[in-house]
C-alpha cells in the first residue's frame, strides 16, 4: 500500500539531509572560541535526540511484543537496537572530538557524556543478544532486556545531573548557541537527524520483516 | 462433551524451521491417544504444546473452560525427553517436593513401592543409572493422578520390568483421564489406545480412532505420504 | 507464600546435599578478598588513601564475585529443564522467581558480609564500620543485583555463549545502582552518617522495588518458550 510513497519519501530525506550539510558547512558562519570544530555540535545534538527515538522504539517494540507476539514488534527491536547503537556511537565520537577541542581531554567523565557511554554499552549488549542469543527465545529476551535497559536510560540521566559538575555547556535553552544562524541551523539540525533516523528506522524495520517472510517461506519445502 | 485440550491452527518453529503446521485438534476426556510418525515430525513439540510449556507461533491451545492458557495446569503430567528433576536431590526429596507444590495428599512410601524405587529412595538423582532417572520421571509424571497424562517416548530407557510397571500404572488410570503417548513401539501400547494421531513433517496425516486400524501395517504408512492411500485402502477392506 | 516456602526449602535442601554454591563461592570470597587486599598493602598506601578507596573496593569485590555465583542461581533449575515439572505441579514463575531471589539475596548478603570482614580486618581503615546502615545499603543493592541478574542469567543460560554473555548484559543495567552503593557507602564511611540530602539514599530503595517488580513480572518471560 505504501510502496508508492518509497521514493517520495527517500527523496525528502535525502533532501533534508542535503540542506542540513549544506548550512552546516556552507551557511553558518564559524565560533569565535572554538572554529571550524564547533560544527560538530549540529550533529552531536540532532543524534542525541535520534538515539533517545531509537531508544523508546524498543521500549514500545517490547511491551508490545509481549502483549502481541506481533511479528513486526521483533522487527522493530532489532532495527531500533541496531540505530540507538548507531546513534549513541556518532554522540560518544562528536563528543570527544568536541571535548578534545574544549577541554583538552576526548573524556573527561563529564555527565552527558557518561550517559552515553552506558546507553552505549546498554545497546551493544542488546545487539550481542540479538547475535548470539536463543534464536527460538530471542524476542522474548530481547522484549525483557530491551524494557530492563530504556528504564536504565532515565535513571542514567538523573542520577549523573544529581551526582555531578555541570561541565556540559547548555546547549539548548538557557543561553545556549546565542547566534540566530546558528541557533536556526541547530533546530534544523536536530529535526533533520530525527527525521532520517525514523527513516531509517522504518526502513530496517522492513528489511528485518521481510527476512522474517523469507524465512517462512522456505520452510514450505 | 467439552474437549480438554484444544488445539486451534497451531504451527510452531525452532529455529526458522518450522515443525508443526496448522494443526487443528480437540482432545476429549477417557482418550487414550498414540502419537505416532517419524523422528523430527512434531511430536515432542506437539506434546509441550499440548503439556502448555511452549506457547506455540501460531494458533491457540486452550484448556478446558478456560479462555486462554497462560501456563501450564497443575492437573496435568508430563514426561519429555528431559528429566524435569533435581539432580541434586534424593528420589525421595524429588517425589516430596512435587507432591507437595501438587498439595496432594499422597502416602510417598507406597509410590516409591509402585516404582520399585523403595531401595533407592535416599539415593541422589545423579548417583542413579539414566534408566532408573527414567523410571523416578515416569514416577513424577503420575504423581497426584493427573487429569491429562503426556507421556513422550515413556519406554526409552526402561527395561522389561519398567514397561511392565509402565503398562501396570496405565492400566490403573481413571477412565476419563487423558493419555497422549508418544511413542515408537506401537505394539506395546495398541491395545490401551482409542486413539491414532500421525504426524508427518509437522502435519496432520490421520486423527481417527482405533477401531478403523486393524493391521501394525498403519503405523508404517507415517514413513511417507505415498503409502497412506495404500495403507487406507488395505485397512478398509 | 507456601509455594515459595517450599521451593526456598528446595533450594536448601539441594544446596545441603551438593554444596555446589555456598562452598565454592565462599572459597572464592576469602581468595579475592585476601589477594586484594594484600595487594594494596603492597603497594604501601597512605591510610587516607585507604579509607578513600575502601567503600569502592568492597563493592567492587560484590560486582565481580557476585557476578560469578548469580550466574550459576538458576543452573539446578534449568538443567534437565526442573523448571518445567514445578510449573507443571502448580508453581508459578512468579513464585519461582521469588524463591530463588530470596535464597540468592540471603547467599550473596552472607559472601558480601564475608568480604567485608576481610578487607576491613586486612586493610584496617581507620573510619568505623557503621554496621547498620552499611547493611541496609547492602540490602537495597543485593535486591537490585539479584532481581537483575536472575532475569538475565535465564536470558544467557539459553545463547551460545553463556559465561561471556551473562556479564556483558548484567554489567550496563547494574550501572546506576553500582554508582549509588559507591556514592551512600563513601559518605556512610567517610562522613560517618548519611548524607540525607543525597539523591542516592532514597533512589536505591526505589531502584530495589522497581527491579523486584520488572523481575516478578517478567520472569515468566524468559524462562517459558
Amino acid at each position: 500500500m505504501f510502496r508508492r510513497f518509497y521514493a517520495p519519501i527517500t527523496l525528502c530525506v535525502a533532501a533534508l539531509v542535503s540542506a542540513l550539510l549544506y548550512s552546516v558547512f556552507l551557511r553558518v558562519p564559524n565560533d569565535e572560541w572554538l572554529g571550524p570544530i564547533q560544527r560538530i555540535l549540529y550533529f552531536h545534538v540532532g543524534s542525541a535526540l535520534a538515539a533517545y527515538v531509537a531508544i523508546f522504539a524498543v521500549f514500545v517494540g517490547a511491551l508490545v511484543h509481549l502483549a502481541t507476539r506481533e511479528p513486526w514488534c521483533d522487527a522493530l527491536m532489532e532495527a531500533g537496537g541496531e540505530l540507538a547503537l548507531l546513534f549513541c556511537s556518532i554522540v560518544l565520537a562528536t563528543g570527544m572530538i568536541w571535548g578534545y577541542t574544549a577541554w583538552n581531554t576526548p573524556f573527561s567523565f563529564e555527565p552527558r557524556l557518561v550517559t552515553f557511554l552506558l546507553l552505549w554499552f546498554i545497546f551493544l549488549s542488546f545487539n550481542l543478544l540479538r547475535i548470539f542469543g536463543d534464536r527460538t527465545r530471542l524476542a522474548n529476551h530481547s522484549a525483557v532486556l530491551g524494557i530492563i535497559g530504556t528504564l536504565t536510560v532515565p535513571l542514567v540521566i538523573y542520577s549523573i545531573d544529581f551526582t555531578q559538575v555541570q561541565l556540559h555547556p547548555k546547549v539548548i535553552g538557557k543561553g545556549g548557541v546565542k547566534d540566530p544562524l546558528m541557533s536556526e541551523t541547530l533546530r534544523f539540525g536536530m529535526i533533520t537527524l530525527i527525521l532520517f533516523q525514523l527513516f531509517l528506522l522504518w526502513f530496517r524495520t522492513k528489511i528485518a520483516l521481510l527476512h522474517k517472510r523469507l524465512d517462512e517461506r522456505g520452510d514450505h519445502d | 462433551m467439552k474437549p480438554r485440550i484444544q488445539l486451534a491452527q497451531v504451527s510452531h518453529r525452532y529455529h526458522e524451521r518450522r515443525v508443526i503446521r496448522d494443526i487443528t485438534l480437540d482432545i476429549f476426556p477417557g482418550e487414550r491417544i498414540l502419537l505416532a510418525g517419524s523422528n523430527g515430525s512434531g511430536k515432542s513439540t506437539l506434546l509441550k504444546i499440548a503439556a502448555g510449556l511452549i506457547t506455540p507461533w501460531k494458533g491457540t491451545c486452550r484448556f478446558g473452560r478456560a479462555p486462554k492458557a497462560q501456563r501450564p495446569f497443575s492437573g496435568f503430567g508430563y514426561l519429555g525427553h528431559e528429566l524435569l528433576l533435581y539432580r541434586g536431590l534424593t528420589v525421595h526429596q524429588n517425589l516430596g517436593l512435587f507432591s507437595k507444590l501438587k498439595r496432594s495428599p499422597l502416602d510417598l512410601e507406597q509410590v516409591l513401592q509402585q516404582w520399585d524405587l523403595s531401595d533407592k529412595k535416599h539415593r541422589i538423582l545423579n548417583e542413579l543409572s539414566r534408566g532408573e532417572r527414567a523410571r523416578v520421571a515416569l514416577a513424577r509424571s503420575f504423581l497426584g493422578s493427573p487429569r491429562v497424562l503426556l507421556l513422550d517416548e515413556p519406554t526409552a530407557h526402561l527395561d522389561t520390568d519398567g514397561v511392565a510397571l509402565l503398562r501396570s500404572h496405565l492400566a490403573q488410570i481413571s477412565e476419563d483421564t487423558v493419555v497422549v503417548l508418544s511413542t515408537h513401539e506401537h505394539d506395546l501400547f495398541r491395545s490401551f489406545s482409542n486413539r491414532v494421531i500421525i504426524l508427518h513433517k509437522g502435519e496432520l496425516q490421520f486423527r481417527e480412532r482405533e477401531d478403523q486400524l486393524a493391521t501394525k501395517r498403519m503405523f508404517d504408512v507415517c514413513a511417507t505420504r505415498r503409502n497412506l492411500q495404500t495403507g487406507g485402502q488395505e485397512i478398509n477392506q | 507464600m507456601r509455594a515459595i516456602f517450599i521451593l526456598f526449602q528446595k533450594d536448601l535442601i539441594h544446596e545441603r546435599n551438593s554444596g555446589e554454591l555456598i562452598l565454592v563461592s565462599v572459597t572464592l570470597c576469602l581468595l579475592l578478598g585476601t589477594l586484594t587486599a594484600f595487594g594494596l598493602r603492597e603497594a604501601v598506601l597512605a591510610p587516607e588513601a585507604i579509607d578513600r578507596t575502601f567503600g569502592t573496593l568492597v563493592w567492587l569485590l560484590f560486582l565481580f564475585s557476585g557476578m560469578l555465583v548469580s550466574v550459576r542461581l538458576l543452573d539446578s533449575d534449568l538443567r534437565d529443564s526442573a523448571y518445567q515439572a514445578l510449573l507443571l505441579s502448580g508453581a508459578s514463575p512468579t513464585q519461582l522467581f521469588l524463591s530463588k531471589a530470596l535464597f540468592g539475596g540471603i547467599l550473596l548478603l552472607a559472601l558480601h558480609a564475608l568480604q567485608f570482614a576481610i578487607l576491613y580486618i586486612f586493610l584496617q581503615p581507620t573510619f568505623s564500620p557503621q554496621i547498620l546502615l552499611f547493611f541496609l545499603i547492602s540490602v537495597c543493592v543485593v535486591c537490585c543485583f539479584v532481581s537483575l541478574s536472575l532475569l538475565l542469567s535465564a536470558i544467557a543460560e539459553h545463547s551460545r555463549l553463556k559465561a561471556v554473555l551473562f556479564p556483558i548484559l548484567l554489567l550496563p543495567v547494574l550501572f546506576p545502582v553500582f554508582f549509588g552503593a559507591l556514592s551512600t557507602t563513601q559518605d556512610l564511611f567517610l562522613n560517618q552518617q548519611f548524607d540525607l540530602t543525597s539523591f542516592w539514599v532514597e533512589a536505591l530503595p526505589a531502584l530495589a522495588l522497581v527491579y523486584l517488580g520488572l523481575g516478578v513480572s517478567l520472569f515468566e518471560y524468559v524462562i517459558l518458550e
